[in-house]
């Protein structure tokens, strides 16, 4: 009875174990603490930032990185450091909102296609190709200009262009899932078709979404980027991690930091977004727990 | 004993057909079926004969294409998907594959537990406790609950998977070919398990197998299938003593014999391969394969025929 007793008080939960084993994988500690930190920066950019982002100061235009402008400046005078900072707010959040569109859409589309198949199969799958089937910035940049330009619709356009690549990850493993046995013994326990698929489907279907969209982040950050320069995403002065990088391209040669700076943003949230995805893809999947 | 005769589950006219591109498969055409209330009953036949489909359609995983199907009296066929929810906790599956039958991320207690969260019954306390009874029954130790399925053998999570067709109570239970991916040495305990459940809960087996050592073992009575159809049903003892239809005398036949000494030189062996469901022979569907066919078997379907405990559809009887 004692026995029993301890048994029950070292029980836990589902989501308590994945934390767990999430927990003990360094790497993915490491980029979800990069993570935190890049966020805790970009929240802090009043504080941290020595310059104001938007402030031109021509005498000290296209300075090399010094202790007085620790990224240097940018063609204007501006500190890139600054504007690497205040940068962060808007790139993360155009990076993952871009992407939660197209991951939420692109689940609920494929999943139910999968699932339930025949005409709305065909329906859905006959959309995503016409979405794939155009160059994915023209479709950007139709998008956006049938919206009206500005950072929200911006967003919107780069998660629909992006809806096809998870709606058919999804739909290949609904197919593959819903014939397992395991989704039948749901059913004949009386499970109704969305219990069946948010709670078997959706769940075994999810390591190769997640490892989609942290690799996502960072193209729709570039996506974003392209967006801006063409004039229809965000405007000018704006600070933003893409459109620094296409600025700088003009000066690549004699002044490559201007580029170096965002770009190296860039990757590390990226690097971090990944590390962190494939934490979660193993912590989520109790047969690659030790 | 009249209370073993009362009819549980019975299908009559059941068809299902699939399509495939143009074609049509006729993975069930035209079958009647009973399944008395206590009994072992078994569906036999070769792989592809639609003793699986037979089992869907009556679990309601597939509806059929035409045929009803009663139980309890009720007709599960004209129900609405409510009615039909309720009565569906009564019939449960065991499934084959012991790897695929419980989902790799769900703990076994929560996988267990899933039929009584599926239906609202009790708490969460009173779930785990049910959970924890049933381990008990099937022989799991409870300080597993919490593990998932990648870390038991083949032969432990067919328990779990009995214990989770046993966790809301059912009246039938059909077991399709619950064994067959099993070590023999496994194949006899979980047996054993299924016979002493039977024994203590009442429960009626819907036996799907083609190993028909075991079915002889278990059974009441067995229906014998081919190609979508039954060709023999009744007794087990008097079908296994004197099968009447060729089909089933084949069956039987190829069945090995352990001793060496007993071996049978030139025993009947049935000659060729299952024709294709797609394209069904007329008349009696095993005439292709038969050496007793005649001209009327070609043309005329056979009709049921009783005697001494058994029911066969042929023309030229053994």
């Amino acid at each position: 009875m004692e026995q029993e007793n301890k048994i029950t008080i070292k029980e836990e939960s589902y989501m308590a174990s994945v934390w767990k084993e999430f927990s003990k994988n360094r790497s993915a500690v490491a980029g979800c603490v990069i993570l935190i930190l890049i966020i805790l920066l970009a929240v802090g950019a009043d504080v941290i930032a020595p310059y104001d982002p938007y402030e031109q100061n021509y005498a000290d235009a296209l300075q090399w990185p010094s202790m007085k402008h620790l990224f240097g400046t940018d063609e204007f005078g501006r500190d890139i450091f600054s504007r690497v900072l205040y940068g962060a707010r808007i790139s993360l959040m155009v990076g993952v909102i871009s992407v939660a569109i197209s991951c939420v859409c692109g689940c609920i589309l494929g999943a139910s296609a999968g699932y339930f198949g025949n005409f709305y199969d065909a329906c859905v799958m006959r959309c995503m190709d016409v979405l794939l089937a155009i160059p994915s910035l023209l479709l950007n940049i139709s998008i956006v200009s049938a919206l009206g330009s500005g950072v929200f619709n911006m967003m919107l356009a780069v998660g629909i262009s992006n809806i096809p690549r998870y709606c058919r990850i999804m739909r290949a493993s609904v197919l593959q899932i819903k014939s397992i046995e395991y989704v039948d013994a749901s059913r004949t326990a009386g499970g109704s078709s969305r219990w069946i698929i948010t709670r078997h489907i959706i769940p075994n279907c999810l390591a190769p979404i997640i490892v989609q969209a942290t690799l996502s982040v960072g193209s729709a950050i570039i996506a974003c980027a392209g967006l801006s320069f063409i004039g229809v995403g965000i405007s000018a002065p704006t600070p933003e991690w893409g459109a620094m990088l296409s600025n700088g391209r003009d000066f690549l040669r004699g002044y490559s930091y201007i580029t170096l700076f965002p770009g190296l943003a860039i990757m590390i949230t990226v690097l971090a977004l990944n590390l962190m995805g494939d934490g979660l893809r193993d912590a989520f999947d109790p047969k690659l727990r030790r | 004993m009249a209370k073993e005769q009362e009819i549980l589950l019975k299908g009559q006219g059941l068809v299902k057909e699939f399509k495939s591109g143009k074609q049509v498969v006729h993975a069930v055409s035209d079958v009647d079926i009973e399944i008395r209330r206590g009994e072992t009953l078994s569906l036999v036949g070769e792989s592809g004969c639609g003793k699986s489909t037979l089992g869907r359609l009556l679990l309601g995983l597939l509806p059929p294409t035409a045929g009803k199907i009663w139980f309890e009296g009720q007709e599960l066929t004209a129900m609405d998907r409510k009615e039909f929810q309720k009565i569906r906790r009564d019939i449960q599956c065991i499934f084959q594959d012991p790897y695929s039958s419980l989902d790799p991320r769900l703990s076994v207690a929560s996988s267990i537990a899933e039929p009584l969260v599926i239906n609202k019954i009790g708490t969460k306390e009173s779930r785990q406790k049910r959970v924890e009874e049933l381990l008990k029954i099937v022989g799991i130790p409870v300080e597993y609950k919490n593990r998932f399925p990648h870390q038991f053998s083949g032969g432990q999570r067919q328990r779990i998977g009995i214990a989770r067709a046993l966790a809301l109570n059912p009246k039938l239970i059909v077991c399709d070919e619950p064994i067959s991916a099993l070590d023999v040495s496994i194949q006899a305990q979980v047996l054993n398990l299924l016979m002493d459940l039977q024994q203590e809960m009442g429960l009626t087996y819907l036996f799907i197998s083609h190993d028909l050592n075991v079915v002889r073992c278990i059974s009441d009575r067995i229906y014998i299938m081919y190609l979508g159809s039954v060709c023999e049903y009744g007794e087990a003892e008097a079908i296994f003593e004197h099968p009447r239809h060729p089909y089933t005398h084949f069956l039987l036949s190829a069945v090995p014999v352990v001793d060496p000494d007993d071996r049978i030189e030139n025993k009947d062996i049935i000659a060729g391969e299952i024709p294709s469901p797609m394209n069904p022979p007329s008349g009696c569907k095993f005439h292709t394969r038969c050496p007793y066919a005649t001209d009327i078997c070609k043309t005329e379907i056979p009709a049921f025929q009783t005697e001494e405990g058994r029911c066969f559809a042929c023309h030229h009887p053994l």
